[in-house]
């Protein structure tokens, strides 16, 4: 027993060793002052520095934020309402009404992203943060509707019913029972999909306009012309701002689970 | 009293095509206890949320002092009702919790927080303002439950089983607390339970309720002493139903053979026919024993078993019915596979599940 818990932890340490090891390396690596990724010069920050000042990068970053932050309140809307609207009515239907507003997360990217792509130009809209928006929005909605559907699932029907017979109208209702009550649920599934849209490539490349880059796809291409330390740099930045969601989304959990 | 606040007429409601009520009528009056007694899934909780608002009727009306208000979504009724699982408010502290009709109401806060401070004093629950619904007992959150209805002065409290999650201790205290303040109040109280010692206990009236139907409407006397179908004389008395035959007249009385004897039961209608069968209930209590056999019918003893302070015998008579009897105290003179008699004074005996009325 004794030497199989030994076995086995060895075999965790290596494994774990080599997954994070590339990781490690690159956070390593985006504090060398070398220019050459082999060789090892002493600490700096100059790659930080660098990368605080490539416009294109810099341009890409705030891109992807921008788009983020709103699909991910455009998702949190739509699917928090879809969710709601879900658990009212009573159809026989439901079952595959469910099912359709769950397919995003189940069919290929790379399907998503081509047809996304032929009915925007279908539509002829131009592709850039427009199209970009949409599509975002398309994929996040079934996170937010999952989170905020098991939420409701486990919510108590007499609670909207006792404020109903309490003198509040349907709408007072939601805004005063079922919307608190849900709010944690909303606020995760809405984490969850930031950090879906924040490191989307498949999706983005069919719908991005040709001046407009999120990051990923400005990482992507940079990664074709030579790595340079910058892009050590910006990985790490963006594994801190991954862990700090994650964090964050862990706590909510917490809160939602302590509620 | 006298005063007519809510009526049901002719109610019906299905569910996916399965009925559950199948057409009540009922008048409730003005400061009247009413409990809608009845076995699980037998339509009491339903009647109750059609009364709330919160159901429907395919059917019928629900009338409140004399206006219609089958359509009225249930925030437009003065009705107010105490939920099974109480349904307090996660999210609200207790005060919030008991003050939320009121807000609604744009009541003004100073009003508001002396309503909750009333109310919390007549649940006796003074500086529990601040607590949140997980920080208290069950007991706790019923009155808490309780104090939020009674907030709005509802013209009607419906009260959907509160007291099935508390033991037993608990129950009976708040018993007593529910009939004390629905005295206090004067507000009418519809009360639901599958408790037929709470009901008689509380109510005014009783109304025994069995798949979708009003068995019987009365008193707690009339529906424990005067059954009118075997299903009341079971559900609420514990009675052994017996076929019989009837024999002929007396005033007051009729005999009927019986369990392979004769008997009399009490009966005040008009003539019954001789050879015209009939149905008897018998409360398990009012069944005497002789156990030297001098007269009655005869019977084996089956069974013993002793709760509750009473002695329980299950009968096995000739014929292979079955007879329960019960008595105060322990019995050691009746022994199992014992050769008895038994028998009933007439006024005992009650006829059920007759047309007319007595």
């Amino acid at each position: 027993m004794k030497k199989n818990g030994w076995l086995s932890k060895c075999y965790l340490g290596i494994l774990l060793f080599l997954m994070y090891l590339p990781i490690a390396f690159v956070i390593l690596y985006s504090f060398n002052d070398s220019k050459l990724a082999v060789s090892w010069r002493g600490y700096s920050l100059r790659w930080y520095a660098a990368l605080f000042q490539n416009e294109g990068m810099l341009e890409a970053l705030k891109n992807s934020l921008i788009l983020g932050i709103a699909s991910c309140f455009l998702a949190a809307l739509i699917g928090t309402l879809g969710a709601v609207g879900l658990s009212k009515v009573h159809l026989r239907s439901k079952g595959i009404l469910e099912y359709v507003a769950l397919l995003p997360l189940m069919i290929p990217e790379i399907i998503l992203g081509m047809v996304l792509l032929a009915f925007f130009s279908l539509l002829q809209l131009p592709m850039g943060m427009l199209t970009l928006l949409i599509a975002h929005t398309v994929f996040c909605v079934p996170y937010i509707l999952m989170e905020v559907k098991a939420r409701l699932a486990g919510m108590d029907k007499s609670l909207e019913e006792a404020a109903l017979d309490l003198g509040a109208t349907p709408v007072r209702t939601f805004f005063d029972i079922t919307l608190p009550l849900i709010m944690p649920a909303v606020a995760s599934g809405a984490l969850l999909a930031f950090a879906m849209s924040m490191d989307d490539v498949v999706i983005s490349v069919f719908v991005n306009g040709p001046r407009t880059n999120t990051l990923p796809i400005k990482v992507y291409t940079q990664l074709k012309t030579g790595v340079t330390p910058e892009i050590n740099a910006l990985c790490t930045l963006m594994l801190a701002i991954t862990l700090l969601v994650l964090l964050i989304y862990t706590l909510v959990k917490k809160i939602l689970k302590k509620a | 009293m006298g005063e007519i606040l809510l009526e049901l007429k002719n109610v019906k409601k299905a569910f996916d095509g399965v009925g559950v009520l199948e057409g009540v009528s009922l008048s409730i009056e003005k400061g009247e206890f009413i409990t809608f007694l009845g076995p699980s899934g037998c339509g009491k909780t339903t009647t109750l949320r059609i009364i709330a608002g919160l159901e429907q009727p395919q059917e019928g009306q629900v009338l409140l002092e004399g206006k219609d208000v089958t359509a009225l979504p249930p925030h437009q009724r003065d009705v107010n009702t105490v939920f099974q699982n109480y349904a307090l408010f996660p999210h609200m502290n207790v005060a919030d919790n008991i003050g939320y009709g009121l807000r609604l109401k744009k009541t003004p806060k100073d009003e508001i927080r002396k309503k909750v401070k009333e109310m919390l004093e007549l649940v006796q629950l003074s500086g529990y303002e601040k607590r949140k619904p997980q920080e208290l007992s069950g007991g706790q959150k019923q009155r808490v439950a309780i104090a939020r209805a009674l907030a709005n002065n509802p013209k009607i409290l419906l009260l959907d089983e509160p007291l099935g999650a508390l033991d037993l201790q608990l129950r009976r205290a708040m018993q007593l607390e529910l009939k004390r303040l629905q005295k206090k109040l004067g507000i009418t109280f519809i009360y639901i339970t599958h408790d037929q010692e709470e009901a008689i206990n509380m109510s005014d009236r009783i109304v025994v309720m069995n798949e979708g139907l009003f068995e019987q409407i009365g008193t707690p006397d009339e529906v424990y002493n005067f059954p009118k179908s075997s299903f009341v004389a079971t559900f609420v008395g514990n009675a052994n139903i017996i076929p019989g035959v009837v024999e002929r007249m007396q005033p007051g009385q009729a005999l009927v053979s019986v369990c392979g004897g004769k008997a009399l039961v009490r009966w005040n209608g008009k003539d019954l026919q001789p050879g015209e069968p009939v149905t008897l209930a018998v409360r398990s209590e009012n069944i005497e024993i002789d156990e030297n056999c001098g007269c009655g019918l005869e019977a084996l003893v089956e069974e013993k078993s002793f709760s509750g302070g009473m002695l329980r015998m299950t009968l096995r008579l000739p014929d292979g019915q079955q007879i329960i009897a019960s008595r105060y105290g322990i019995d050691a003179n009746v022994a199992v596979g014992q050769k008895i008699c038994f028998r009933w004074s007439a006024s005992n005996a009650v006829l059920v599940d007759r047309k007319e009325t007595p």
